[in-house]
C-alpha cells in the first residue's frame, strides 16, 4: 500500500470480503517476510470468542490496544493499520490529512475529527481529483513530495448519505456500526487509477484547514504562514520525534504552499471552489 | 533552536531541547536576539529592544516587555540568571 508492505493474517469473513472489494486493485505479494507491519486480527480463545464476540488486534505479537466488538472487524483493521504507520513510519514526516492532487499539484486538507475532510476527499475524487490518501499526508524527507497511500476513504454518520447522494458513481461498502457512538461507519473503494498510480508522489501546492458548519456560507481566509507551521505541527503525528528535521519539512511545506483556512455549509459550492484553487 | 522567518508576519522558533514551537513577535524575537550575545539585566533588555525597534520607551512598554520576559522564561526560551 504505497510505501507499506503489510502482512495481515486473519480468518474473519468480513475482512476478507472487505478486501474483495475495497483492497481489489492493490498487488498482492508472494514473500510475507519482506512486509513492513505484521497483522493478526483473530478472535479470543476464551468466552469472549462467544460471548459478547470479540475480536484482537496484534502488531507481531504486540496487541497494542483492548479487544473490539466483533462487528467492528473492518474498521479495528483499517484503525490498527492507521496505528501502525502513525506509530512507527517516522522515515518521512506525518501529518493527519486528507491528500488529492490535480494539474500535477496537491491540496491538503488538515483539521481534527468533524472538520469534513474524509466527506470532501470523497467528493473530490468523484471530481476528478487524484486520491493520495484519506488520512496522513507522508512527506518525503529528501525531496518534500507527498507519497500516496491511496486506501480507502473512511465515512461515518451522516457524511454516508451526503456521498451516496452527491457522488453516486463512487462505491460504499464495509457497512458497520460502531455501539460506542452509535453511529454508522461505511468506506468509499478508492478508485483503481489512484491505486495503480501509487508509486507516483506529488508535489504539495496548497494547504486547506476546512471547517464545516452547517448552514455557513463558503469562505476562505489566508493564514499567515506563521501560523501554518504551528496548525501543520498540531495535526503532525511526529514532527516532534523527527526534532529539527521534522520542523525543517515543516517549514518547507508552507514554504511551498498557499494556506487558506475554508469554511463552508451544505451545498457543492464549495467542491466548485476547489475548482480554483490551482 | 532553529527559527523560520516569514517576511512580514512573525518567527517560529523550535525548540530543540522541548521540541515545541513557539510563534514569536518581533519584539520576542529581538530578546532572543540580545541575550543569544550575552546575558543582561531587564532595563538593558528594554533600553536595546527600544533602540532596535526604534520604540518609544512608555511606561507601559516596559510593563509589557517585563511581562514578555516572564513569560519567555516560564516558556523556557530565555533563563533568568543568578544574581
Amino acid at each position: 500500500m504505497g510505501p507499506f508492505r503489510i502482512h495481515l493474517q486473519t480468518s474473519l469473513p468480513a475482512i476478507a470480503r472487505f478486501f474483495r472489494t475495497h483492497y481489489a486493485a492493490f498487488p498482492l505479494y508472494e514473500e510475507a517476510s519482506l512486509a513492513d507491519f505484521h497483522i493478526r486480527i483473530e478472535r479470543p480463545r476464551n468466552l469472549r470468542r462467544w460471548i459478547r464476540p470479540q475480536l484482537l488486534f496484534f502488531l507481531d505479537d504486540y496487541r497494542p490496544f483492548h479487544p473490539y466488538p466483533l462487528q467492528m472487524a473492518v474498521p479495528l483493521f483499517e484503525w490498527g493499520l492507521n496505528w501502525c504507520i502513525a506509530g512507527h513510519a517516522h522515515w518521512a514526516l506525518l501529518i493527519h490529512a486528507a491528500v488529492l492532487e490535480k494539474h500535477g499539484k496537491a491540496c491538503l486538507l488538515i483539521g481534527k475529527p468533524e472538520s469534513g475532510k474524509s466527506t470532501l476527499c470523497a467528493l473530490l475524487m468523484d471530481r476528478g481529483w487524484r486520491l493520495l490518501s484519506d488520512e496522513f499526508a507522508i512527506v518525503d524527507p529528501g525531496s518534500g513530495a507527498l507519497l500516496p497511500i491511496p486506501r480507502p476513504v473512511s465515512l461515518k454518520g451522516a457524511s454516508i448519505q451526503v456521498v451516496r447522494n452527491l457522488a453516486p458513481r463512487l462505491s460504499v461498502g464495509g457497512f458497520c456500526r460502531n455501539p460506542a457512538l452509535d453511529e454508522e461507519m461505511a468506506y468509499v473503494v478508492p478508485p483503481p487509477d489512484a491505486v495503480r498510480r501509487m508509486h507516483e508522489p506529488a508535489e504539495a501546492g496548497i494547504l486547506v484547514f476546512p471547517r464545516f458548519q452547517s448552514g455557513r456560507e463558503l469562505e476562505a481566509a489566508a493564514v499567515p504562514p506563521s501560523r501554518a507551521v504551528y496548525a501543520l505541527a498540531e495535526n503532525s503525528f511526529n514532527y516532534n520525534i523527527l526534532g529539527p528535521e521534522g520542523f525543517r519539512l515543516l517549514g518547507l511545506l508552507v514554504d511551498k504552499c498557499r494556506a487558506l483556512e475554508l469554511s463552508y455549509g451544505e451545498g457543492t459550492g464549495v467542491l466548485d471552489w476547489f475548482d480554483t484553487i490551482f | 533552536m532553529k527559527t523560520n522567518r516569514y517576511d512580514g508576519d512573525q518567527t517560529v522558533l523550535f525548540h530543540t531541547l522541548s521540541g515545541d514551537l513557539h510563534i514569536l513577535s518581533p519584539i520576542a524575537e529581538a530578546v532572543l536576539d540580545i541575550l543569544g550575545k550575552t546575558p543582561a539585566a531587564a532595563p538593558d533588555i528594554i533600553d536595546q529592544v527600544c533602540n532596535q525597534l526604534d520604540l518609544q520607551r512608555t511606561k507601559d512598554l516596559e510593563n509589557q516587555l517585563l511581562w514578555l520576559l516572564q513569560e519567555m522564561d516560564e516558556s523556557g526560551l530565555i533563563e533568568r540568571a543568578a544574581p
